[in-house]
């Protein structure tokens, strides 16, 4: 029998060659920022850059403290760097300065954490149960409905920027968690209208009519049988509208001030006292990025598995 | 147990699509009906009325005496099998089966003593933490009955269940649905395509076309003696065989001229009653009857009407023969040991007592 030759000789190299060099496009950025994160305070500018060094926390210190530099006068003595801490003398060795308190980086962590998973959360019911509305019930006007919902994507969000900032300054939501919430949610909801309709329209609609004749409500039915179902489409959507909410720039930037300041707006001003302190912003940008690969770590198996609708022969 | 009733039952989807026209029909108590039909004629739609997933347009459906015409499915206590099964993907045998005993409030041990007896029942109780991806056609099968009889409803609703079933194992299930069924002493409709099934489960079968209910009676009335054209091509297999005629009244009493060559065919003493009785006299015909009622004769024959043979079709015990009389087909069924050669002169004559009579125009039979 004639097999299907394996891709061979040339077609194949540059197939490889290609794939690296784009692996290594995508991916040098990711390095960089990690290798300046570890960087010693030296070598952070130093051009050209040293691919190799001793590493260093000192950045994460930085990102994590306040700090004041030594006044010329003042220098500590020897004794007195005996006596510090450890990470104080990393830091007084480093940029000669002094740890005035712990840095706001933990608060706007938390606040990133509460506005984007309260706001992913709340996109999800709600982009869920409007969606097997639409699937499942007549609705008047159906298609025009879907559009409007769409259509609210269709301006740039930075357009409307300027007239949220005057609503917001109006009825007090400057700067509230609430506020983020509720924009962040607005954008991501007809995201999740559409592409959870594409998923709930996929699960036939014979399950829950069985689950129906067996005894349960129709919220039922849809609790305990399309739910189960529609896993994959929900952890594909979350996973998009919380790296949507979590990078999200441009309203975090004008809306919040302090309260309610997100990680991006926050860590553009994180400027040392000899410059700015590219060291920090690239231990904090390594920080920033963790929960969005948490995230989608976690939702992997979901992301990957596809939908199985093992029970009903086509 | 329980009795389905429906009134006037009428089911419009939009504006312009009637699936089910002013349907009345009983269901007795304990009756195994069969809703036959071809696809599109209403009997799903008319199934899933009675089970509650469909809201009626017009009309009642009366349960055991209670109107629930306007009660949600799930407060009608009747069980649903569907065609694709539509087994919960995610859970087990096991769970799939205890689902509907869940709802119910029954105590944990309870349940698990249903759930497994029932499985016993069905042969189902070695697949019990199988999930339905990992099952094959005949258990999935098996499962989606067992979820619905578990609960013991007052009326079981099918919706051609065995329908995807290869063809073996589907007359294995044909048995063991009906005994299912009599052992379970509920009331069951059952719908199906199908008119071997029809005929071989029903106690009674309803016969259904584009939204109407053409016949409803026990099934060797159905075949001996059906209502309109549709009902005697649609039962049998193959149909009853039509030819054009036009009843005449000479001086040996009423015959009949057969279409196309003006044969004359003499009638039973009793179908001339009816004609006469009936008034129909030179009105157009048309004559049905069943293959095995026709008689074949390869040798000329006073008063038989003279085909050539078309095609012979082999079907093991016996064999059917197409034979063309002007442009119609007549499929008579001969022994299988008769293989008449293509083309040959071939001269058939009906047995008279079974012939059916319809009305050209109206398709209805003219006989009672």
């Amino acid at each position: 029998m004639p097999q299907i030759e394996e891709r061979k000789g040339i077609g194949r190299t540059v197939a490889i060659v290609l794939l690296v060099v784009f692996t290594v496009i995508y991916l040098f950025p990711l390095f960089y920022v990690v290798n300046t994160s570890f960087r010693p305070w030296a070598q952070i500018k130093e051009y050209p850059p040293k691919l190799m060094f001793e590493p260093s926390i000192g950045s994460y210190i930085r990102i994590f403290t306040a700090r004041t530099g030594f006044p010329p006068n003042d220098q500590p003595t020897q004794a007195e760097v005996e006596e510090m801490e450890w990470y104080e003398r990393i830091v007084y060795k480093g940029t000669n300065e002094q740890i005035v308190r712990m840095g706001d980086l933990p608060k706007r962590y938390m606040n990133s954490l509460v506005i984007v998973l309260l706001s992913t959360g709340i996109t999800i019911i709600l982009g869920t149960l409007a969606a097997y509305g639409f699937s499942r019930f007549k609705v008047k006007g159906k298609d025009d409905w879907l559009f409007f919902i769409l259509s609210t994507r269709m301006i740039p969000p930075v357009v409307v920027v300027i007239p949220v900032f005057l609503l917001y300054r109006n009825i007090g939501l400057n700067d509230t968690h609430i506020g983020l919430i509720l924009l962040y949610t607005a954008f991501n909801v007809s995201f999740a209208v559409w592409v959870m309709k594409g998923f709930l329209d996929e699960i036939p609609i014979e399950y829950e009519e069985a689950a129906m004749v067996d005894g349960y409500s129709r919220f039922e039915a849809f609790r305990k049988i399309v739910l189960p179902q529609a896993v994959t489409g929900i952890a594909a959507t979350a996973v998009f509208c919380f790296i949507f909410a979590w990078n999200e720039y441009a309203f975090a930037f004008l809306l919040t001030r302090n309260t309610a300041q997100t990680v991006p707006a926050w860590l553009p001003y994180q400027m040392g006292v000899l410059g700015y302190d590219w060291g920090a912003a690239a231990a904090g940008s390594v920080l920033f990025l963790i929960p969005a690969m948490v995230f989608t770590i976690l939702l992997r198996k979901h992301l990957v598995r596809g939908i199985s609708f093992g029970a009903v022969r086509k | 147990m329980a009795e389905v009733e429906l009134q006037n039952l009428v089911k419009q989807f939009g504006k312009d699509v009637v699936a089910v026209k002013n349907l009345n029909m009983t269901v007795k108590n304990k009756e195994f009906l069969v809703l036959l039909g071809p696809s599109g004629c209403g009997k799903t739609t008319t199934l899933r009325s009675i089970s509650g997933l469909e809201i009626p347009t017009k009309g009642k459906i009366i349960l055991d005496g209670k109107d629930v015409t306007r009660l949600r499915a799930s407060q009608r206590d009747i069980a649903f099998v569907f065609q694709l099964y539509a087994l919960y993907p995610h859970m087990t045998t096991y769970k799939n089966m205890a689902f509907p005993l869940k709802t119910q409030k029954m105590p944990k041990n309870k349940i698990d003593e249903e759930v497994r007896k029932t499985a016993k029942m069905l042969q189902i109780d070695h697949i019990l933490d199988r999930k339905p991806k990992h099952l094959a056609g005949g258990d999935m099968q098996r499962v989606a009955l067992g979820r619905a009889l578990v609960r013991r409803p007052k009326v079981f609703l099918l919706d051609e269940p065995i329908g995807t079933l290869d063809a073996a194992f589907r007359e294995e299930m044909r048995t063991e649905l009906k005994k299912l069924h009599v052992d379970a002493g509920a009331t069951s409709i059952y719908v199906t395509h199908d008119q071997v099934e029809a005929m071989s489960m029903g106690d009674r079968i309803a016969v259904m076309n584009q939204g109407v209910l053409q016949q409803i009676d026990v099934p060797h009335e159905i075949y001996a003696n059906p209502v309109n054209l549709f009902v005697a091509n649609f039962i049998g297999s193959p149909g009853m065989n039509f030819v054009n005629c036009t009843a005449a009244k000479g001086d040996e009493g009423t015959f009949l001229v057969m279409e196309p060559d003006g044969a004359k065919l003499e009638i039973s003493n009793k179908l001339k009653q009816t004609i006469v009785d009936g008034g129909e006299v030179d009105r157009q015909l048309v004559l049905g009857v069943r293959p095995e009622d026709v008689k074949v004769s390869f040798e000329k024959k006073e008063g038989y009407l003279e085909t050539s043979v078309f095609v012979v079709e082999t079907m093991g015990s016996f064999n059917i023969v197409d034979l063309k009389y002007g442009e119609t087909i007549v499929k008579a069924r001969v022994p299988a040991s008769v293989r008449p050669e293509l083309e040959k002169r071939a001269y058939i004559n009906f047995d008279m007592d079974r012939v059916r009579l319809f009305d050209k125009e109206t398709e209805n039979t003219i006989m009672n």
